[in-house]
C-alpha cells in the first residue's frame, strides 16, 4: 500500500503536473494495465485539494481558450487512467527501457498502454471532452532534449538524459564534442519499427479520447490528422462551436490540408460527409485559405 | 626728598637748572625714565597717537641704562626747549608709568606736577659718576648708560598687529607679488582696466644658500576696487599694502602698534612695506622704476597676414611707418558680435550651448582653426560667454574688446592696411598676429555643433502571452539535461 501511494505521488508530481503546468517530466518504471486502474482510483480520491489547486487554475487556463467558464471538475478516472497511459507512453521511448534479454519491451509497455487507455470511453459530453482537453492540451507539445557525444574514438547519444562528466572531461585531447538535439512527439521514439507504430497506434488513441485535443493538434504531423467518430460526434452536436474553435486554434492551413486529407480518406456515411464538408467549409472561411 | 619750587624762586640747587618765563624749573634736556621696552612701544604709541614726534626726533636719545642694583630701565632723553614740551610729554609718561625729568648733563631732577607747579629741586646734590643721576621724591637713583636703541630699528622689529578694519575701504594700495605672480597679476590688471604702476624691486639673498637676488614685483594701484579686495588678501604670494606715511605702508588688515605717521624716521624715497604674520618688514631704500602696467602689456603684431601689408612692398610704404598695435581701453564695449574661443575652452563651450536658446543657435555662425573657434552672431555674443569678445569695427574687421587698435586710425584705413579682404573675416587679437578666416568657412552653430548620432535598429522584445505555459519535457533519470523552461 506504500508503495502503491508513492507511486500515485511520482504519477502526480513527475508526470500529471509537467503535462498540465509544464516543466521536467520524468516517468520512472513502466506502470502497466494490471496496476493501473488501482492507481488511477487512488489518484481519483485520494489527492487533496491543496494539490491539485495548481492544475485545476492550468486546466481551466487551457479551457479558456475555447470556452468561457471558470470552473473543471477534479481530474476523473478516466483522465487518471490516460495519464498513465501518457507515462508509459513517455517511459517507452526511453532507449534504455529494453535490455540486450528483452528487446521488445519497449513494445510490451506501449501495449498496456493500449491496454490501459481500452478502459477509457469517449467523452460523454462536451463538458468532459472539454475537461479531457484541458488536461491533455499538451500532450504533443513534449519535448526532450538529446545529447549526442562524440569524442575521438567513438559517440554516444543520450537520449533526455545528462553526459556524464567523465565522457565530457579533457575536451581538447580527446576531442570532445557535444551536441544537444531537440526531440518532438513526432521524432521521440527511435527504436525499430514495430516500435515506432506501436507509438504512433497509442499516440492515435489517446487524441481519440480527447477529441478537443485532437482537432486543436489537427495541423501535426504525426500521428496524421482522422476523422475519428468521437470528433464528427463533436463537430455534429451541441459541441460544433468548441469543435470549429479548436480546429482553428492552430495552423489554419494545415489544419485545413489535415481535415481535407482526412475527409478524402474517409468513407463515412453522407451524413457525416455533410458534417465534415460544413466544417471545411467553414474553416476555409475563418482562415482565408483556398 | 624733593624740594618744592616756590614762586620767584630764582636759586636753584641743582646744576643745570633754571627758571623759565613762567617760573617753572626746568634745565635744557628732558628725561622719561620707562621701565621696560614694553613701557617705551606704549609711550611712544600713545604719543604719536596725539602729536607727531618729528619735533622730538632731532635730539631724542633712547638709551637702555643699567643702575647700581643691576635693574636695566629705558630712558628717553630729548632736548626740553620749553615747559609746553615737557609738559606733554610729561603726561604722556605718566600714562605708561614713566617718570619725567628735567635737568642737564647728568642731574635730573622730577618735572614738576600736581603737586609742584614750578617744579622741583633737590636738597642735596649726589656725588656720583652716573650718565644719569635722577632725583624724584621716591628715590634716587643713579644710572650707567648701557647702550642706545635706534628708533627706526625698534619700529622695524614691532611687528603689526591685526586689525581687519584697516584698508577695507577702497583707495590706493601697494601690490607685492613674489616674482613668478608678476606676469600674472600684470595681465590681470590689465584685464580688468585698473590703472596701476608696476616695478621690480630686488633685495639681497637671504642668506649664502640663495642663488641670487630677491625679486618680487611692485604695484603701485592708484584705486583698488572693492571686488578686487578680497583677491589681493587671499592670494598666497601676493600682499597687499597702504601707504599710511610717505615711505611707509603697512600690509591690509594689520596696523603697526605705533603710528608711523608720527615717526618720520624713514626715508620718503624708498619705502618700508611692514608685513603681518609675523614676516619681516621689505626695505627698499629707493623706489623702483616704474611704469603703467599697460606696457608691459605685448601687444605689438609681427608677420601678421592683414598687418605685414601694411609695411609690405607693393604700397611703398616709407620707413616712417609703424606696426598697428593694440592697447588696453576703458572705452565702454560696442558691437561685440564677434568672440574667439580658444581650444581649451571647447569644453566650456559645449556646455553653453546646451542652453542657448534658438535664436542664438539660428543666427550665431562659427568656424573651427587651427588657433581655436570664432563665432559670430550679429545680434550679439553676450549670449554665448565663453572665449574672447571681439568687437566688429567695420564689417568683417574685428578687434578685441577691451583694446583699442593704436595708432587711432580709421577702421577703414586699417581695413584698407589689411588689404581690404573681402572674402574673410580680420581677427585682431592681443598678443598674437592677426587672423583671417575665409567667410565660407562660418556655418550655421546648430549644424555645426550637433554630432552625428548612431543608432542601431533592434528588435523589439516579445511579449510573452500571458496564458503562456512551460511545454512538458521528458527528463529520464534524475539529471535533468536542460534548464527548466
Amino acid at each position: 500500500m506504500g508503495s502503491e501511494t508513492a507511486t500515485v505521488l511520482g504519477l502526480f508530481e513527475q508526470v500529471a503536473k509537467p503535462l498540465i503546468l509544464g516543466g521536467s517530466l520524468r516517468p520512472f518504471d513502466p506502470i502497466g494495465p494490471s496496476a493501473a486502474m488501482g492507481l488511477a482510483e487512488q489518484a481519483a480520491r485520494g489527492l487533496p485539494a491543496s494539490d491539485m489547486s495548481w492544475l485545476t487554475v492550468a486546466r481551466v487556463r487551457q479551457a479558456r481558450r475555447l470556452c468561457p467558464l471558470d470552473a473543471l471538475p477534479d481530474l476523473t478516472l478516466e483522465e487518471w487512467l490516460m495519464i498513465v497511459a501518457v507515462h508509459d507512453l513517455v517511459r517507452a521511448t526511453d532507449p534504455e527501457v529494453g535490455s540486450f534479454l528483452s528487446p521488445g519491451r519497449a513494445v510490451q509497455v506501449m501495449q498496456g498502454a493500449l491496454s490501459v487507455l481500452a478502459q477509457v470511453p469517449a467523452p460523454r459530453d462536451v463538458g468532459e471532452a472539454l475537461a479531457r482537453h484541458a488536461t491533455f492540451a499538451s500532450l504533443l507539445s513534449i519535448r526532450r532534449t538529446d545529447t549526442a557525444v562524440h569524442w575521438w574514438c567513438g559517440s554516444k547519444t543520450f537520449a533526455g538524459r545528462k553526459p556524464p562528466a567523465r565522457l565530457l572531461s579533457w575536451p581538447e585531447v580527446r576531442r570532445v564534442r557535444s551536441q544537444s538535439v531537440e526531440q518532438d512527439v513526432g521524432s521521440m521514439m527511435s527504436g525499430s519499427e514495430a516500435s515506432r507504430e506501436s507509438y504512433e497506434e497509442v499516440l492515435r488513441a489517446l487524441l481519440a479520447r480527447t477529441p478537443l485535443t485532437d482537432l486543436a493538434t489537427a495541423g501535426r504531423s504525426m500521428p496524421a490528422f482522422q476523422w475519428t467518430p468521437p470528433v464528427v460526434g463533436m463537430l455534429s452536436g451541441p459541441g460544433r462551436h468548441l469543435a470549429m474553435r479548436a480546429l482553428r486554434w492552430g495552423d489554419g492551413t494545415k489544419a485545413l490540408v489535415a481535415a481535407r486529407t482526412a475527409a478524402a480518406s474517409l468513407n463515412g456515411a453522407r451524413s457525416v460527409r455533410t458534417v465534415l464538408e460544413g466544417a471545411i467549409a467553414e474553416l476555409e472561411a475563418w482562415g482565408g485559405v483556398a | 626728598m624733593l624740594d618744592r619750587v616756590a614762586m620767584h624762586q630764582t636759586r636753584l640747587r641743582l646744576p643745570g637748572l633754571g627758571i623759565d618765563g613762567k617760573g617753572v624749573a626746568f634745565g635744557s634736556r628732558g628725561v622719561v625714565l620707562l621701565a621696560s621696552l614694553e613701557r617705551l612701544v606704549a609711550f611712544l604709541s600713545l604719543y604719536t597717537s596725539s602729536q607727531s614726534l618729528a619735533d622730538l626726533l632731532a635730539s631724542l636719545h633712547i638709551e637702555v641704562v643699567r643702575s647700581k642694583m643691576g635693574t636695566r630701565e629705558v630712558v628717553l632723553s630729548f632736548a626740553a626747549e620749553g615747559s609746553e614740551r615737557m609738559d606733554r610729554v610729561s603726561e604722556v609718561a605718566r600714562v605708561t608709568l614713566g617718570h619725567t625729568f628735567t635737568g642737564s648733563s647728568r642731574h635730573f631732577v622730577q618735572y614738576r606736577d600736581a603737586g609742584a607747579p614750578f617744579g622741583y629741586d633737590v636738597s642735596q646734590v649726589l656725588a656720583a659718576d652716573g650718565d644719569y643721576i635722577l632725583y624724584h621724591n621716591a628715590f634716587s637713583q643713579v644710572y650707567h648708560r648701557e647702550r642706545d636703541l635706534d628708533l627706526r630699528g625698534l619700529l622695524l622689529r614691532l611687528h603689526p598687529v591685526q586689525d581687519p578694519a584697516f584698508g577695507r575701504e577702497p583707495g590706493p594700495c601697494l601690490l607685492v607679488a613674489e616674482e613668478g605672480l608678476g606676469p600674472a597679476v600684470i595681465q590681470y590688471l590689465i584685464r580688468s582696466h585698473v590703472d596701476a604702476r608696476v616695478g621690480v624691486a630686488e633685495w639681497p639673498p637671504l642668506s649664502a644658500l640663495d642663488d641670487g637676488n630677491v625679486r618680487r614685483y611692485l604695484f603701485d594701484v592708484a584705486s583698488l576696487p572693492e571686488r578686487m579686495s578680497p583677491m589681493v588678501r587671499s592670494t598666497p604670494g601676493l600682499t597687499a599694502f597702504r601707504v599710511v606715511a610717505p615711505g611707509i605702508a603697512v600690509q591690509l588688515g594689520y596696523r603697526h602698534p605705533i603710528t608711523l605717521r608720527s615717526c618720520p624716521v624713514f626715508p620718503s624715497q624708498g619705502m618700508v612695506l611692514f608685513r603681518g604674520e609675523q614676516t619681516e618688514p621689505l626695505v627698499l631704500d629707493t623706489m623702483p622704476a616704474m611704469g603703467s602696467v599697460s606696457a608691459f602689456a605685448r601687444v605689438t603684431f609681427h608677420d601678421g597676414t592683414g598687418l605685414r601689408a601694411l609695411s609690405g612692398p607693393d604700397l611703398a610704404v616709407p620707413a616712417t611707418t609703424v606696426p598697428v598695435r593694440l592697447l588696453p581701453s576703458i572705452e565702454p564695449w560696442r558691437s561685440v558680435r564677434a568672440t574667439f574661443i580658444p581650444p581649451s575652452d571647447y569644453p566650456a563651450l559645449r556646455q553653453i550651448l546646451y542652453v542657448l536658446g534658438t535664436r542664438t543657435l539660428q543666427t550665431a555662425t562659427i568656424a573651427f582653426t587651427r588657433h581655436g573657434a570664432f563665432l559670430l552672431n550679429p545680434s550679439g555674443v553676450e549670449s554665448t560667454p565663453v572665449g574672447h569678445f571681439l568687437r566688429e569695427i567695420r564689417p568683417g574687421v574685428y578687434v578685441a574688446a577691451g583694446y583699442d587698435p593704436v595708432p587711432a586710425v580709421d577702421p577703414e584705413v586699417l581695413y584698407q592696411a589689411l588689404g581690404s579682404p573681402s572674402n574673410h573675416c580680420v581677427f585682431l587679437l592681443p598678443n598674437t598676429q592677426a587672423i583671417g578666416v575665409p567667410k565660407h568657412a562660418f556655418v550655421r552653430l546648430q549644424n555645426a555643433m550637433i554630432e552625428g548620432h548612431a543608432w542601431s535598429p533592434v528588435d523589439a522584445t516579445p511579449l510573452e502571452p500571458a496564458l503562456a505555459a512551460s511545454i512538458p519535457r521528458v527528463v529520464f533519470g534524475d539529471a535533468d539535461p536542460t534548464p527548466q523552461e
